[in-house]
């Protein structure tokens, strides 16, 4: 039995009720930020009504400092509250930015770990930043002065160092009496649904708790490591399991309410180690291995299709930090960015590649973001790409000037992303109406015209000046020595 | 024919250990390797057939593979006739690169089989240039004898760049990048006069690589240094490749001409090197001793009666 829940509007019902407000009022409108955890919603499908290309820098705010950010991959991926306020996890710290400037807001002090993307969601008295801490037994070493915590075992003593904690947006306070405890850490973001937040660590133990109390409502082991966001609608709760070196990863079903398995992806499902979280998005789970995009089946995880992925640098598919990795889908497309920064897009239904583009700029540390029109994808160079959704052509090239660029976020009229690891910037990129979009195809569509132009201007050039300074020394050679000088050295023996 | 038979009833020599020649005086009848290197360059290089050959493989068996499904990175075409397993990058790449791990991962002997007819054609070119002065299309006729020996050998480079991965992963970091280029060196070391013999001695497999491991290990030749001078900066441009760090390393089908430089420049390279092997072999052809004689029937039933 489900338990008993508070009343709380539904975003629909509130962008309505803001919609009609400002119409009333007679006030410009303004897009609602939509961004509260990994990939927009429990389902992940990193679909964005925000903003598209071409974009123009809104704002930047270089002034954060974290220490031991080389140690976690600096900040984690940023969440955006209904506000706007933009909340991110450091390596010591909970930071909180205003999302009109950027500017910080709020740093609160959290066990040094994994920059795990925290989530944000409605508690009673607001909302609410979920967020794990600690490194558990062994953590690295670390250059900064241990600080205090409020975070401690509820019995007083040290306890295992991997929590779950909850802060009020409003003030920083704790919202529970104690930090949730784990028994083993978490490199994975928090997934919420109204009432409940998702954990799932790395021992496989996935752990639900009450938004409102920080009571645990259950706990399940997946008998597996889990190194992604759990995924949940309101049927079940969905956990990738990586799997080990010779065993297959595999997608399960958990019953939200209590824990119980529902079911187990099947044999024939998923075959190699899964490296994003699942995907929830037209009746179908979609989840990453190293070469393929599989799709199953929501009801009893049945594989609906399985599509190799080709890439001839390198294995198309690989997690990298606590950035998280997932295919993005929507309206019956799903696009997947592998780490030289090729994108894939497939037909929802069939699994049959629509396209691809090869960026050729890595791509490595987070997922790409859909919005109506483009896929958005941050390079780990700096640049933020879109591509056409329907073409595959490349529209809009912006360079941050910076590096390492990932997380992006749906903050209304801006998409937040952070940068850098050990000296990291919050950035916010609005659409530029002055700015033209271009249309350039794949470099992996022949253009003859250019193949031709390189082999005329490359080959061609070096082939001739190859013969021509060459000759004469070969002239030389084999005038003064003859064919067989070195040959006949045998004979002179 | 050279370096036929004329040793072959003399006094078998003394066994040695694989590297046992490391330490001897230079051989006097071997090419030093630059004079050998500064010979084999000028003889392929002033080649138009030669030069022309190289160019054209290039250029058309990008536009198969590309037609095939492959979309680069174009740089790999850099190392299609190196002597494996120098060029069992390329085989490998192209190969799952076009087809897909499931079907490109076994069938990789059809790219590598590409490749050995490309180093047999070429090294029929580069010993006709080094003989005659010029290549002509007969050289590559000659060349083609060598094919069954060039396609054995990329097959069995192909086991040894998944041995090298092997003995690489145990290993860590510095070491293994070691240990792998180690393997990478003596496999070239093993099987670079391999080709040539077929050419110039028609061999067959088995006993092209054989002659080509005695010519190899002759004392005071120097093959060793010469194997690592060629691995060493080849492996770096194919690490470079892979890291993206090199011209034409990007997915991308109409190369610009900065790849064309590069992957041409070091075609040229692998034919210089060609020459130089040829030069090197034919050299000391004749200083190379036969294999040992196997036993037969006979001669075990001789030795039987005399511990009787």
């Amino acid at each position: 039995m489900r338990p008993f829940r508070i009343f709380r509007p539904s975003r629909r019902a509130l962008i309505a009720a803001s919609i009609a407000t400002a119409a009333v009022a007679g006030l410009p409108l303004a897009a609602l930020a939509d961004w509260p955890q990994f990939q927009g919603r429990g389902t992940h499908d990193g679909s964005s009504d925000g903003p598209s290309a071409p974009f123009e820098l809104a704002w930047r705010n270089d002034d954060i400092d974290i220490t031991d950010g080389e140690i976690t991959g600096g900040l984690s991926a940023p969440v955006v509250a209904e506000d706007g306020t933009v909340v991110v996890v450091g390596p010591h710290e909970v930071l909180t930015f205003d999302g009109g400037d950027g500017a910080e807001t709020r740093s609160t002090t959290r066990h040094f770990g994994p920059a795990s993307q925290p989530a944000i969601a409605e508690g009673t008295d607001g909302p609410i930043a979920v967020f794990t801490e600690g490194f558990g037994d062994d953590p690295p070493p670390t250059s900064a002065t241990p600080s205090p915590s409020p975070a401690v075992a509820p019995d007083g003593e040290d306890g295992f160092d991997s929590h779950v904690r909850a802060l009020t947006l409003e003030d920083g306070q704790d919202v529970w009496e104690t930090p949730v405890e784990l028994t083993e850490i978490v490199q994975a973001p928090v997934a919420t649904d109204e009432t409940t937040a998702y954990v799932a660590d790395v021992g496989g133990t996935v752990t639900a708790i009450d938004l409102d109390t920080g009571e645990v409502r259950w706990t399940a082991d997946v008998n597996a490591p889990v190194a992604s966001a759990v995924a949940v609608d309101d049927d079940a709760a969905y956990v990738a399991t990586v799997g080990e070196q010779q065993t297959p990863g595999e997608v399960v079903a958990l019953d939200p309410s209590n824990g119980e398995e529902l079911w187990r992806s099947g044999d024939d499902a998923v075959l190699g180690n899964i490296v994003s979280a699942p995907t929830l998005s037209d009746g179908r789970i979609f989840v990453l291995e190293p070469g393929f995009v599989v799709a199953v089946d929501p009801d009893d995880g049945g594989l609906l299709w399985r599509t190799e992925i080709v890439n001839p640098r390198t294995a198309p598919f690989a997690r990298q930090g606590v950035g998280g990795l997932a295919p993005a889908s929507t309206d019956g497309q799903v696009v997947a960015v592998d780490v030289t920064g090729r994108v894939y897009a497939l037909d929802a239904e069939t699994g049959a590649l629509t396209w691809d583009h090869a960026l050729n700029d890595a791509s490595t540390l987070g997922p790409p973001l859909l919005t109506e029109d483009h896929v958005l994808v941050p390079a780990n160079s700096g640049t933020l790409y879109a591509v056409d959704r329907a073409s595959g052509h490349l529209v809009s090239r912006f360079e941050s000037e910076e590096t390492l660029l990932r997380g992006l976020a749906d903050g209304g009229d801006v998409l937040v992303a952070v940068a850098g690891f050990e000296e990291p910037r919050l950035l916010a990129f609005a659409e530029d109406p002055s700015a033209a979009l271009i249309d350039e195809p794949s470099p992996t569509t022949l253009d003859v015209g250019e193949l031709l132009a390189g082999f005329a201007l490359g080959a061609l050039p070096v082939a001739i000046a190859a013969v021509a300074l060459t000759r004469p020394l070969h002239r030389r050679l084999w005038s003064a020595t003859g064919p067989t000088d070195v040959l006949d050295r045998r004979d002179d023996g | 024919m050279r370096g036929g038979g004329r040793a072959a009833r003399q006094e078998p020599p003394p066994r040695r250990g694989l590297f046992s020649g490391m330490g001897a005086p230079p051989m006097a009848s071997m090419p030093p390797i630059r004079t050998a290197f500064v010979r084999g360059l000028a003889a392929t290089w002033s080649s138009p057939l030669i030069v022309g050959f190289t160019i054209g493989w290039v250029a058309v068996e990008w536009l198969v593979l590309v037609a095939a499904g492959f979309v680069g990175p174009f740089a790999l075409l850099a190392y299609g006739p190196a002597t494996p397993p120098l060029s069992t990058t390329t085989d490998l790449a192209v190969s799952i690169g076009t087809l897909g791990v499931g079907l490109g991962l076994p069938l990789v002997l059809l790219v590598a089989a590409v490749h050995a007819l490309w180093q047999s054609l070429l090294a029929g070119l580069a010993i006709e240039a080094i003989e005659s002065g010029g290549a002509s299309r007969w050289g590559a006729v000659r060349g083609l004898r060598a094919f069954p020996v060039t396609l054995g050998v990329h097959a069995m480079g192909v086991a040894v760049l998944f041995a090298s991965q092997i003995v690489a992963g145990l290993g860590g970091g510095t070491l293994s990048l070691v240990l792998e280029v180690a393997i990478f060196v003596l496999a070239v070391w093993a099987f670079s006069f391999a080709p040539v013999i077929a050419v110039a001695d028609g061999r067959r497999f088995f006993d092209s690589l054989g002659r080509g491991i005695r010519a190899a290990r002759l004392p005071g030749s120097g093959n060793l240094t010469f194997a690592t001078l060629y691995v060493v900066p080849i492996f770096a441009t194919i690490i470079a490749t892979v890291a993206g760090a090199t011209p034409g390393a990007t997915l991308d089908v109409s190369p610009p001409y900065t790849a064309w430089i590069y992957v041409v420049l070091l075609n040229l390279f692998h034919a210089a090197i060609a020459g130089a092997v040829a030069i090197r072999y034919l050299a000391v052809a004749d200083d190379v001793p036969d294999a040992p004689a196997r036993s037969t029937r006979s001669d075990a039933g001789a030795r039987a009666a005399k511990r009787r």
